[in-house]
């Protein structure tokens, strides 16, 4: 899915300027991640937000969220991002739990 | 008290695939080889025109391939009964496209100083792999006759990133309602600079032109090494 693969590498720059800003163990005080989605950039913005709020809402961010601004021409750009540095922990995701897919007709 | 703090990115999204594109790109102009992008819908006939141009050019210029499929290796199956050079097959797992790291991880497998030539047929879309730099000298669009002649305009994208566009399965053309002069007009609107090509992979038809550019990709690329 395009959207996904666009809004992992998001995360890969926010975690990297994060980890550079205030190591490793910020990356949960990470509140909201701002992204300039160019409007010729062949992204939906929709997608877009809904995977990166599913990613940044998800270990190792936690309590993370997006907004997307639509500007001319066919960029796509981390623009900032906000730490709150006296945000609690969040809780991170339970990675051993099995999870069951019910399948409803 | 919350302690909120703002970090100014302002990084492109692209600029690591952008990075490794610059690698490819390095790689590939140090060894001389030209490099195209096939970049079609599903079905166009991508790996058609290869296995006929495979056919064709035969060891007058020795072309590596690399493909591109969502799942399975089919294309390469297809095009290595072709070619006794490898077909190197890169499964993206659910990506809608390749990006310029599996084109550089494919690179290392193919013999850069037996190679004149290297074709990366991507994956069927006409959407995504448009905006992703693979470190290639030309994308080229394969569209066909079986298609809507409207696919320049609802894919402009594409078109206005390739240098050329081939027209494909045009042995169809008595049986389909194809207006192939409009689907080149609408091309020619979206990008006036387009180089165009009509082909047919089944009977060979605008072959000799389609492989007669390939092979001046590879006579310039040959003449500016030895100037």
């Amino acid at each position: 899915m395009h959207e996904l693969s666009l809004a992992n590498e998001i995360c890969n720059i926010v975690e990297r300027e994060v980890q550079r800003e205030r190591g490793a163990g910020a990356l949960s005080c990470v509140t909201l991640v701002a992204v300039e989605v160019g409007d010729a950039a062949n992204v939906e913005p929709n997608s877009l937000q809904f995977c990166l709020n599913a990613l940044l809402g998800t270990h190792p961010f936690g309590r993370g969220r997006s907004t997307l601004q639509m500007v001319p021409g066919d960029d796509l750009r981390v623009s900032w991002f906000e730490i709150d540095d006296e945000s609690p922990p969040a809780t991170p995701l339970d990675v051993t739990s099995t999870y069951v897919l019910e399948v409803v007709s | 008290m919350s302690v909120r703090t703002i970090v100014n990115v302002r990084e492109r999204v692209m600029a690591r695939n952008d990075d490794f594109a610059g690698t490819v790109r390095g790689r590939l102009t140090a060894a001389r080889i030209p490099s195209l992008n096939l970049l079609s819908s599903p079905g166009a006939g991508k790996t058609a025109l290869l296995e006929a141009t495979l056919q064709r050019l035969g060891d007058t210029v020795r072309i590596a391939i690399l493909t591109g499929d969502v799942q399975t290796q089919n294309d390469a199956d297809r095009l290595a009964r072709h070619t006794d050079r490898l077909v190197q097959a890169v499964v993206t797992g659910g990506a809608c496209h390749l990006d310029a790291s599996q084109v550089l991880n494919g690179l290392d497998a193919v013999p850069l100083d037996d190679t004149d030539l290297l074709i990366v047929e991507n994956v069927g879309n006409l959407v995504c792999p448009s905006h992703w730099d693979l470190g290639e000298d030309a994308k080229v669009v394969v569209m066909s006759t079986t298609e809507g002649e409207d696919k320049p305009l609802k894919y402009p994208a594409a078109f206005q990133r390739a240098s050329v566009v081939v027209l494909n399965k045009i042995d169809l053309l008595p049986y389909v309602p194809y207006d192939a002069e409009l689907a080149i007009r609408n091309a020619l609107s979206v990008n006036p600079a387009l180089r165009v090509f009509r082909t047919s992979a089944r009977t060979g038809e605008g072959l000799d032109e389609w492989c007669a550019y390939l092979a001046s990709l590879v006579a310039v690329s040959r003449a500016s090494a030895s100037v």
